[in-house]
């Protein structure tokens, strides 16, 4: 038989138990006896810690596993956002997704990527010239990569973040609007670009172009380490739309984007001229204030030189889009600064050898919402004729490469 | 959004114009006295990490490099207000002791009253002026008078932060001594930091000096129980602050800038906003200075306690800005024979001691109808509690759980009217009260109100939770890594969910 504690004990008679109690007093006092001695003779004791109670052990372990989520929680973020551009700069990185899948649906097709400001990310709607395309293998397969605000600079930032994404455009819009040449003071890109919506790659041509090119590397900076809430409006902008204010959604242009990259403008009707005369109006001031002291920047004409060699060095081709404006809009432009703009254009055309799409008076003025973005229905018959001036201006020789 | 909307945004003007570069440099450095800011808490890690690296037997050096942190937190914003304030407190430190000495009764008196003019001619002097001096000028118009000095602009004048608060406090410090409550201190940095200690300066809560003095005196000892304590109320007073009350104030500031624009839903959606954000901006804030005290091994009066269910006016003022509500009781409901004396006398007291109060949050006249209309319903709830001493049935209905449904309803309904009145303009008050009693057409709310549902339900809900004490009893079973992960959690959350322009705290004018 095994004797265990357990046997042990059951066998013990009470007064047996009694003895063993006694024994375990008698050698308590002993141990307490031997160490008074001890202390007596090594000097004073430490003083005795309290025992720990057990809601300060919690406390510490919840303190611990709060700074372990929040560091946990913080470099999950960073890892996302830098996983899904789209989190960062959902402008871009939703129709960098898009684009993605359209091209994966028309393999064959020559892609066609406009690049430029709101005229274009609300004027060019390739899905109206997918309704009308004649059908051929060879249609130009067009693509919106437009960005609210994007002067040359911006720009710029895409070109590269395309080629960089691999995509292989055969034809590179890039829109010429003279408006956007200057970039002084807060006219300049690098005003209304959001440094925190950029990525790592982007800081050379922050460093070429910006004006504060220190100060946004702050700005990116600190999009990384504090990355909730460098990044929450365009997070809350993609997760509930609804819960941010329309003044406090500055970033919030890409919202309603469609599957070929053209964000809805403003929904005005050709016969709704009351409504156009307000926007043009409420537009006027801004608009005479840009052309006030305009000249064409250097950094301007260098970035879509730039701009225009970085495609052709991946082997795409180059054109320039002059988007439509309203006879009005046009008679806003001082003569020397459309002079000048001419004269600009032109160099560039001899310079570079790159054909210019001037679309300025295609559309009649029931088609522009407020005189220089188009509107919803002029969105649509603009982008029918561009896809056919596309076409004939850059005929294919072959697919995507 | 259009190609010019998104040109707007510009450079903010330095706020700060200081003749000393060391000055200059800390306002860079701290340019806002905001809990929830980056700088603060970089601020307070230094604070924090210097002042327990201070053995413990060093207890004065703490207490010395408390005060030390608390002036630069206060110089940051205003070197010259902060010098203003140390002084005043060291005026205050040399009365004391002065009365504490003594033993005339009527040169303690004099010292007394030379104290207490002293503060509230400073205070007088800076929240004030502008009021009185404006209202002198209309009157003399009015009469046909030429007034000899311009308006003044009442948006435009600078009032030192947290002022209100401190005087009170000075206030209390010297009525105690002078009433033999508490003796004088004698130890010049500990007097310092009852007045200057940063986490109660900028909006309290009003502490008495009989509590803070003692709690000097005692050595601090690490406890990690605390630490989780006080890092919970930081977060949660955080998240009140950031993704409630700044979230509120996008219904609500439009509106209540221009409410005659707006539709009369959208003026009905924003005054409950607004009830919610002033309780979250204040309470977040609150909380935030009481978790800070705590780091630093101090305990400071709970401020609120979840007054939108408070059953009754009286109630609602036992639970909302406590230390607020038991200073005016102590030092001028009770000096004025409290509820002594005839019922008349009683509704008297608590109509001046109501409308004093809502002086104090500012110099205009909504403010003082804010007052004054609490203690119309003070009064008005003393009427009724006597009226239902004889009418058992009703008294019965009222405390069945429907019964206090409604009256919990009822007294939310009639503080968030009063709130209408608690801002500067009289004549947007009015305008508001006009849009919500007479429907009118107008814009709708700037956004979905879908999200102000959400948050008017969550916060309720979390009240309820803490006081049917379901919370209680959930806290105290939770793992340690559920309870951590979820302070991150509300970090995070309060993070994403604040708005891009976020505002400052309504009660850092007062």
């Amino acid at each position: 038989m095994v004797v265990t504690p357990g046997v042990a004990r059951r066998a013990l008679t009470s007064r047996d138990r009694q003895g063993v109690v006694y024994v375990g007093r008698s050698l308590a006092v002993a141990a307490r006896y031997t160490r008074l001695k001890l202390v007596a003779f090594l000097g004073a004791p430490a003083p005795r810690a309290p025992s720990r109670p057990r809601h300060s052990r919690r406390a510490r372990a919840s303190l611990f596993w709060f700074v372990a989520g929040a560091a946990l929680l913080h470099a999950g973020a960073v890892l996302a956002t830098e996983a899904w551009p789209q989190l960062r700069d959902p402008e871009y990185g939703r129709r960098a997704r898009e684009l993605r899948a359209r091209t994966a649906k028309h393999p064959d097709r020559p892609l066609v990527v406009v690049i430029g400001s709101s005229r274009v990310s609300m004027g060019v709607k390739p899905d109206a010239w997918e309704a009308v395309r004649p059908g051929t293998p060879h249609d130009p397969l067009l693509f919106n990569m437009g960005a609210y605000g994007a002067g040359p600079v911006q720009e710029l930032i895409t070109m590269h973040r395309v080629f960089a994404d691999g995509f292989r455009p055969a034809v590179v819009l890039l829109e010429y609007c003279p408006m956007l040449l200057r970039q002084d003071g807060r006219f300049g890109d690098s005003a209304r670009l959001d440094p925190r919506r950029l990525r790592w790659s982007d800081r050379t041509v922050v460093r070429n172009y910006f004006a504060d090119p220190d100060g946004a590397e702050r700005r990116m900076r600190a999009a990384r380490l504090n990355v909730f809430a460098e990044n929450r409006e365009r997070w809350m902008l993609q997760a509930v739309p609804e819960w941010v204010s329309k003044f406090g959604a500055r970033n919030g242009g890409w919202v309603g984007l469609d599957q070929w990259g053209w964000t809805p403008g403003m929904d005005v009707l050709p016969h709704d001229a009351a409504t156009r005369r307000m926007l043009i109006e409420h537009n006027r001031e801004d608009v005479h204030g840009r052309f006030d002291g305009h000249t064409i920047d250097p950094n301007s004409d260098r970035a879509l030189r730039e701009a225009v060699a970085v495609a052709r060095a991946h082997g795409s081709r180059v054109g320039f889009l002059y988007l439509p404006e309203s006879v009005e809009f046009q008679s806003w432009y001082p003569a020397p600064v459309e002079r000048a703009a001419r004269t600009h254009l032109a160099g560039l055309e001899r310079d570079l050898g790159v054909p210019i799409i001037n679309a300025r008076d295609w559309m009649s003025d029931d088609q522009l919402a407020d005189g220089f973005h188009l509107s919803r229905v002029g969105a649509g018959s603009f982008t029918e004729r561009l896809g056919l001036a596309v076409g004939a201006r850059f005929p294919v020789t072959g697919g995507r490469p | 959004m259009s190609l010019p909307l998104l040109a707007e945004a510009s450079a903010a003007e330095p706020a700060f114009q200081s003749g000393f570069a060391y000055f200059r440099w800390l306002h860079e450095l701290l340019p806002a006295p905001f809990f929830h800011t980056q700088a603060f808490l970089a601020f307070f890690a230094i604070v924090l990490f210097v002042y327990w690296s201070v053995p413990r037997r060093f207890q004065m050096t703490r207490v010395w490099i408390l005060v030390i942190a608390s002036f630069h937190f206060y110089a940051a914003w205003s070197y010259e207000l902060a010098f203003l304030v140390t002084g005043t407190t060291l005026a205050d430190y040399i009365f004391g002791r002065i009365m504490g000495h003594s033993e005339r009764p009527r040169f303690r008196k004099l010292i007394l009253f030379t104290s207490i003019g002293m503060n509230l001619g400073i205070l007088c002097y800076f929240k004030y002026r502008g009021f009185f001096l404006n209202e002198l000028f209309d009157g003399m118009r009015k009469l046909g008078m030429e007034p000899g000095y311009e308006k003044m602009n009442p948006l435009a004048i600078f009032i030192p932060f947290g002022i209100s608060f401190y005087t009170f406090e000075a206030i209390s410090y010297a009525v105690d001594v002078y009433k033999r409550k508490i003796p004088a201190e004698k130890s010049l940095p500990r007097f310092l930091l009852f007045i200057l200690f940063f986490p109660h300066l900028v909006a309290g809560p009003i502490v008495r000096a009989g509590d803070l003095l003692r709690q000097t005196r005692r050595a601090k000892r690490w406890n990690w129980l605390r630490v989780q304590v006080g890092v919970q109320l930081f977060l949660i007073g955080a998240f009140k602050k950031m993704a409630i009350a700044d979230r509120m104030a996008l219904f609500c500031d439009p509106v209540f800038a221009s409410p005659e624009q707006y539709n009369s839903v959208a003026v009905w959606f924003a005054v409950l906003a607004y009830a919610v954000r002033i309780y979250c901006d204040f309470s977040g804030y609150s909380d935030m200075a009481v978790g800070a005290a705590h780091l630093l091994g101090y305990k400071l009066i709970n401020n609120f306690n979840m007054p939108y269910l408070a059953a009754n006016v009286s109630d609602f003022w036992r639970r909302w800005h406590i230390s607020l509500s038991n200073w005016l009781r102590d030092y001028i409901f009770i000096p004025l024979g409290g509820s002594r004396g005839s019922r008349w006398l009683n509704y008297r007291n608590l109509l001046i001691t109501m409308t004093i109060g809502g002086l104090w949050h500012g110099a205009a006249w909504g403010y003082i109808l804010w007052g004054l209309a609490h203690g119309l319903m003070l009064v008005a709830h003393k009427q009724f509690k006597d009226y239902c001493e004889n009418k058992p049935r009703l008294t019965a209905f009222l405390e069945t759980m429907f019964g206090t449904g409604l009256r919990i309803c009822f007294t939310f309904f009639c503080v968030s009217m009063c709130w209408v009145l608690f801002q500067p303009e009289l004549g947007k008050a009015l305008a508001i009260f006009e849009k919500l009693f007479h429907i009118q057409r107008g814009q709708v709310l700037p956004l979905n109100n879908r999200s102000l549902w959400y948050t008017v339900i969550f916060l309720f809900a979390c009240q309820w939770l803490v006081r049917s004490g379901a919370w209680a009893w959930i806290y105290r079973r939770l793992p340690a890594p559920v309870l951590g992960v979820g302070y991150a959690v509300c970090l995070c959350a309060a993070l994403v969910l604040a708005p891009d322009n976020g505002t400052t705290f309504i009660y850092f004018q007062f």
